[in-house]
């Protein structure tokens, strides 16, 4: 069935390219296409911006799970703080990264930093819901078991909240990631490069500058490629070992 | 080793409707105490009180001659759901992880050793690499008694640990019950609102009234050793009499 699809909107495509009902330059032949594919791949220019943009993802994810990490730390100070926090959360989680890139020209000027900035915004508060949540959830019985064995302060952290809260991490970094992949593209073709590495959103950004509509194409093709792959092999696969193992199917 | 075991001196204690009500009672180290009494009569909250994670609003609980002021390794809770096994970890890491926690953990080879014993005396030898989710009700209750079992406690306090069983594993499991007790030598406390369970396992029935009163405690000692068979008139006599005293007003 899919292949189906996918043949049918590459047919179309082709068709239409051939046809000349339309200009060349905003549908270039699907041989085009390939031929930037394979030439900026071969050139080593995709590749690098591809992981430079993973990368980037990588670290925003793993800087927002440690900020998530401090505010379910705070809002277990008491109740207060757990409403502060909540609110922080409420108000701030709808906020789309891209939509603080003006503020955040002003905090952090523009390049990496500025692109990160908005990866951990992107991270933090997803990771913190899960994350507050998986905390929410551990059994109370857990926690009597704890206090019956006396278990030290890391131990109940190395043997009983971290294994508990791990699928809610994983889901949130799911999240995150969906999150942080989209905003990265956009941020990075706002003001991606410091020079020649500016991820793939800057890559599409300079295609359009060079008027290489096929090289473009296939920057989206491969944003399109990647989050994909990243989100059936990574996460697909940590999804089943933790169902399976954390006893929600049979496996 | 100690040769004062749990006392009870004068302990009462309320919900805002009172639960016990100068309640004293010992037991010697090495016994096997049955606790019997009706739904909601308080033998949850009176085994809390053992265990230490309640507190008496008057009167002491005493261990070892010294006084239960909070949860310890010495006094071992064990209630009837399976909440108790951690699904991530195996039945082996399960049993074992009592003994590498605590103030003085065990290495992990050496907790293991003890764990794959016990598990061995209550028939899971073959099923130790295998997750909770793999193993039957019974089993996991037998996982249980393993983990109790290897752990450093010296009085082991059940709570209804069987009533969701079938029949026949019941029977299995108290029979098990008594033969790990003459093996290894700890005391235990068990409680239950089943007549015939406590028949057949006590080798002394304590029997708790629901009205907190004078004689909320009555100490019962059947003759001869646990594991009773039940249809011997010595038996059934007892049963009888439990009954009548389940249901006073029946005569």
């Amino acid at each position: 069935m899919i292949f189906f699809v996918i043949a049918a909107v590459l047919i179309l495509w082709q068709l239409l390219s051939v046809s000349g009902l339309v200009s060349p330059i905003l549908v270039p032949s699907l041989f085009s296409i390939g031929k930037a594919l394979v030439r900026d791949t071969l050139s080593g220019l995709l590749p690098a911006q591809l992981l430079f943009s993973l990368l980037l993802v990588a670290l925003g994810a793993l800087i927002g799970t440690a900020g998530a990490a401090l505010l379910v730390f705070l809002a277990s100070l008491g109740r207060r703080a757990r409403q502060g926090v909540g609110l922080l959360n409420a108000l701030l989680h709808p906020l789309p990264g891209i939509a603080l890139l003006p503020l955040v020209v002003l905090w952090a000027g523009t390049g990496t930093p500025a692109v990160l900035l908005v990866m951990v915004h992107s991270a933090l508060w997803p990771v913190y819901l899960n994350l507050q949540s998986g905390i929410d959830e551990i059994p109370p019985r857990y926690r009597e078991m704890a206090a019956n064995w006396e278990m030290t302060m890391t131990q109940r952290l190395f043997h009983l909240v971290l294994p508990s809260i791990f699928p809610s991490l994983l889901s949130g970094l799911k999240t995150a990631w969906a999150r942080c992949w989209r905003a990265l593209i956009a941020a990075e073709m706002v003001f991606g490069a410091a020079g020649f590495l500016g991820g793939l959103g800057w890559y599409i950004f300079e295609r359009r500058v060079y008027m290489d509509t096929a090289g473009l194409y296939a920057g989206l093709l491969l944003v399109m490629l990647s989050g994909a792959a990243v989100d059936r092999f990574l996460f697909g696969s940590l999804r089943r070992f933790t169902d399976c193992r954390w006893g929600k199917v049979e496996g | 080793m100690m040769k004062q075991g749990l006392e009870f001196r004068d302990v009462s204690f309320s919900f805002g409707i009172p639960i016990l009500d100068s309640c004293r009672f010992s037991l010697e180290l090495g016994s096997l105490t049955v606790l019997l009494g009706p739904s909601g009569c308080g033998k949850s909250t009176l085994l809390r009180l053992a265990s230490g994670f309640l507190r008496p609003a008057s009167g002491t609980v005493l261990f070892g001659g010294l006084p239960v002021l909070s949860p310890g390794r010495s006094r071992f809770l064990i209630h009837q759901d399976v909440d108790q096994l951690f699904p991530w970890k195996s039945v082996l890491a399960n049993t074992a992880l009592p003994l590498m926690v605590g103030p003085n953990p065990l290495a992990g080879e050496e907790a293991e050793a003890r764990a794959a014993k016990t598990l061995g005396m209550v028939g899971l030898a073959e099923r130790k690499d295998d997750f909770p989710r793999q193993l039957s009700g019974g089993m996991k209750q037998r996982a249980l008694l393993a983990r109790a079992l290897a752990s450093d406690a010296d009085l082991l306090l059940f709570d209804e640990p069987f009533v969701s069983l079938d029949a026949f594993s019941r029977e299995t499991l108290q029979e098990l019950l008594v033969e790990l007790w003459h093996k290894s030598g700890k005391s235990i406390l068990f409680v239950t609102h089943d007549i015939r369970e406590a028949v057949r396992i006590a080798k002394t029935i304590i029997f708790m009234h629901p009205n907190p009163g004078d004689a909320q405690i009555e100490p019962l000692v059947p003759t001869g050793q646990p594991l009773r068979e039940l249809e011997t008139t010595e038996a059934l006599t007892l049963m009888r009499e439990l009954r009548r005293r389940f249901q006073p007003d029946r005569g």
